[in-house]
């Protein structure tokens, strides 16, 4: 579904990126308290510490990687990119990247002397783009194949075989299929982009974490008029879809996301900008919005924003960020906000009907942060942050005559607010880099989160330029304390709670470019090899071996092991 | 081994010899027999051995196929693409034929020598076995869903001898694969000619 991951959306348009961007730090994963957690080889969640309700992908089906930039994924780095400054002129003629990866473990030889076990299935993507002869822009393609970490989809299944005395559908098409096709150009103030895309995927229902599949085509195209301070911008998008709730019968939906809007200065200080938003999907599907910013001020900047919904439902907030010195930001945002309902619909559990009712709701936010950033003289970066959230969300099962469906609702003892801070210390020198990183967040007593993350370390040690042509080793070191995801069980009149492990892993990359002497001056190749996680516990080291090396990342989700990922590259000039 | 390969220092250097900045020929790698720079087709064949518990149920195998060599950016570096095909047999009580596919991404470092047309060159990789799972071979798409692999791990010797384009080596390599639940672990002997172009 169409903007299915931005389930915030109710105005307030100040991500955690674009606080990280006045605060000079650097905004990546794990590093801005945000952690991908995996499900499966297709699907994750993307919790964020400092902002838990704009964590990504956390209710209703789960589909997907709330990141995923594919087929940019690799080719980024030669200048092919997403977003529009990407259409630069430096970028080769011709750029693609292709590779395999696949979890360690298959029994091999050991299917004809032992026990015949688990086929750890793969994962296969492939990118490329092409600049236009004599029209700044691109052309793009991609495909890729995710079936990495299904087993637990193959136990569904057959436990599902024996339930119903039926099969499922579509489970060999992999958790994951996808074809792309796009273009990017950019002329003088004019900037368009668009692509087409086939897709099947396997989701995740919501409480239960089984399967459910989904497939379609859809198109999105993007086109915006810059002149200076003024901008006029519109995207369009179409998602024909077919679902399988039942996994036997599908239903379709047509489902359309329009977005138009115009910026230009109200005076020499002020911009001003009125945006109109309609998404099939959800519900209110339209909204508009306007803001007024300052756009010369560096001691402070400010927000406003206001706007109403189809239902006239109205929502509003504000945004203030101090910078006193260099380094340091105080920051703080209020809102009052209006989150739209995503669709309703009803799934098949095993033999069991199970309906989704997703809620809109408003709430009341605030969110107070104080940064230290310096780049300059010794590179460390440290963050506290109190955050407000009048209603968190949970989701609940309930039954009405004997009928269960799932709500989203709050609870009494559901925690409103939490503390939390992070710290980043970056040093090189000469080839060498390491770079460490942690968040941690803490909640008031007797108050309990949805999902909860509290803490996470880590160290990048690298050898090289991670970028360009050049030689890279490197080596992740991760820790993540345990993970909670909790659900509210009206059958049993408890909260179920379930758990992954704490998680210490090891994780290396490396690259290494090499020469085609039949046309070294306009070819260039280069090869990846990743390997990990490889989790280091008290188990695995009294006695290591691959069967006690999967863990699960997400609470409810796969078992996760180390895997091995070849990808070349290639590059024509 | 990958890891500190990649940053292995020649001797008097003061870093890593790059050869290539964001695609542009700065210099060229110093290959064996004064011809720099070269890529190498190579036919190979050998013996595999399966060692330790494999050992005690699989025969050893003879195996032949291909390699490609190109030089990577570090002087004195050079990465192999590699194929081989063999039959492996199992030793009574089972009755077990099956048709193995050994892949392998492997980088060696030339150790100049002495003796101007030969070298050494130890080297280590990722290797990949695929075993066919299936009694009938058939060169079709289906080979891929007739058959698993599994990722590896190899390291080894291989003395390079060079007479003009002509290139003759004789490497001994140790393999670990990653299968489960029981890992794999092979020892092959082979020899490769080849020609530099």
């Amino acid at each position: 579904m169409l903007n299915k991951y931005t389930k915030y959306t109710g105005g307030l348009f100040f991500t955690a990126r674009f606080i990280l961007a006045l605060s000079g730090t650097a905004g990546a994963e794990g590093r801005d308290a945000t952690v991908l957690l995996r499900i499966d080889g297709a699907n994750y969640v993307l919790y964020d510490q400092e902002y838990p309700h704009r964590s990504r992908n956390m209710y209703s089906i789960v589909r997907g990687n709330p990141l995923d930039s594919f087929p940019f994924t690799h080719i980024s780095t030669y200048g092919f990119g997403p977003a529009y400054d990407s259409v630069v002129s430096r970028a080769p003629a011709f750029a693609a990247s292709g590779g395999v990866s696949a979890e360690l473990g298959d029994p091999l030889l050991n299917r004809f002397t032992n026990s015949p076990g688990y086929n750890r299935d793969h994962a296969t993507v492939f990118g490329s783009a092409c600049r236009l002869p004599s029209v700044p822009g691109f052309v793009y393609s991609g495909y890729r194949y995710l079936d990495s970490y299904s087993d637990r989809f193959d136990e569904i299944w057959k436990k599902f075989e024996d339930v119903t005395d039926r099969s499922m559908e579509y489970y060999k098409e992999g958790l994951a299929k996808e074809f792309i096709y796009g273009y990017a150009l950019a002329s003088g103030k004019v900037e368009a982009r668009g692509n087409m895309r086939k897709y099947g995927s396997w989701g995740t229902t919501p409480f239960y974490f089984s399967p459910l599949y989904q497939s379609g085509y859809s198109t999105r195209h993007d086109f915006r008029v810059a002149d200076g301070r003024r901008s006029f911008f519109a995207s369009a998008g179409y998602d024909y879809h077919t679902d399988y709730f039942n996994h036997f019968e599908s239903e379709k939906f047509n489902d359309v996301a329009v977005t138009a809007g115009l910026q230009r200065p109200l005076n020499k200080l002020i911009n001003g900008r009125v945006v109109c938003d309609i998404n099939t999907a959800e519900s209110p599907s339209t909204k508009f919005e306007a803001s007024v910013y300052d756009s010369l001020s560096t001691l402070m900047v400010w927000k406003a924003a206001g706007g109403i919904f189809n239902n006239l439902h109205p929502f509003a907030g504000l945004q203030l960020s101090f910078r006193p010195m260099r380094a340091l930001t105080a920051f703080a945002e209020a809102g009052w906000d209006y989150v739209p309902a995503q669709r309703a619909y009803r799934y098949k559990e095993y033999k069991r009907t199970v309906s989704y009712e997703p809620l809109a709701y408003e709430t009341i936010t605030f969110h107070t942060s104080l940064t230290y950033a310096d780049t300059l003289f010794f590179p460390i970066t440290l963050a506290a942050w109190y955050d407000y959230y009048e209603r968190p969300i949970w989701e609940r099962i309930e039954f009405d005559d004997g009928q269960p469906y799932i709500s989203q609702d709050t609870l009494g003892n559901a925690a409103p607010w939490h503390v939390g801070g992070r710290a980043s210390y970056e040093i090189s020198w000469r080839m060498l880099s390491a770079e460490l990183w942690g968040n941690t967040s803490l909640t008031p007593k007797k108050t309990i989160q949805r999902f909860s993350l509290p803490t996470v370390l880590g160290a990048d040690l690298g050898c090289g330029r991670r970028a360009g042509g050049s030689p890279y080793a490197g080596m992740r070191f991760e820790y993540r304390s345990p993970v909670v995801l909790r659900y509210r069980n009206d059958e049993s009149d408890k909260i179920e709670t379930f758990v992954a492990p704490a998680y210490t892993a090891i994780s290396s990359i490396f690259h290494m470019p090499f020469i085609l002497p039949f046309a070294r001056d306009h070819l260039g190749s280069s090869v990846w090899i990743e390997a990990g996680p490889v989790h280091i516990s008290k188990q695995f080291l009294d006695n290591p071996s691959l069967a006690n090396q999967r863990i699960k990342e997400h609470p409810s989700g796969n078992l996760i092991g180390p895997a091995v990922s070849v990808r070349f590259d290639a590059v024509i000039r | 081994m990958v890891l500190f390969m990649a940053c292995a220092l020649p001797a008097g250097a003061t870093g890593v010899d790059v050869i290539l900045e964001s695609g542009n020929v700065a210099a060229q790698p110093v290959g064996i027999s004064g011809r720099e720079g070269a890529a190498v087709v190579k036919a190979c064949a050998g013996y595999r051995m399966p060692l330790m518990d494999g050992g005690k149920e699989w025969n050893a195998y003879p195996f032949g196929g291909a390699c490609l060599e190109l030089p990577a950016v570090i002087r004195d570096l050079s990465f192999n693409i590699t194929m081989d095909i063999g039959r492996l047999e199992s030793k009574p009580p089972f009755d077990v034929d099956v048709l193995v596919v050994n892949s392998g991404l492997i980088f060696l470092y030339n150790v100049r020598m002495w003796l101007q047309h030969f070298s050494l060159r130890p080297f280590t990789g990722l290797s990949n076995t695929s075993v066919y799972l299936i009694d009938e071979f058939a060169v079709d798409t289906h080979i891929f869903s007739h058959s698993e692999n599994e990722f590896g791990v190899a390291a080894g010797l291989e003395p390079v001898m060079a007479v003009g384009r002509l290139r003759f080596s004789a490497p001994a390599s140790w393999q670990y694969v990653f299968s489960s639940p029981r890992p794999f672990t092979f020892f092959s002997v082979s020899i490769h000619c080849g020609a530099a172009f």
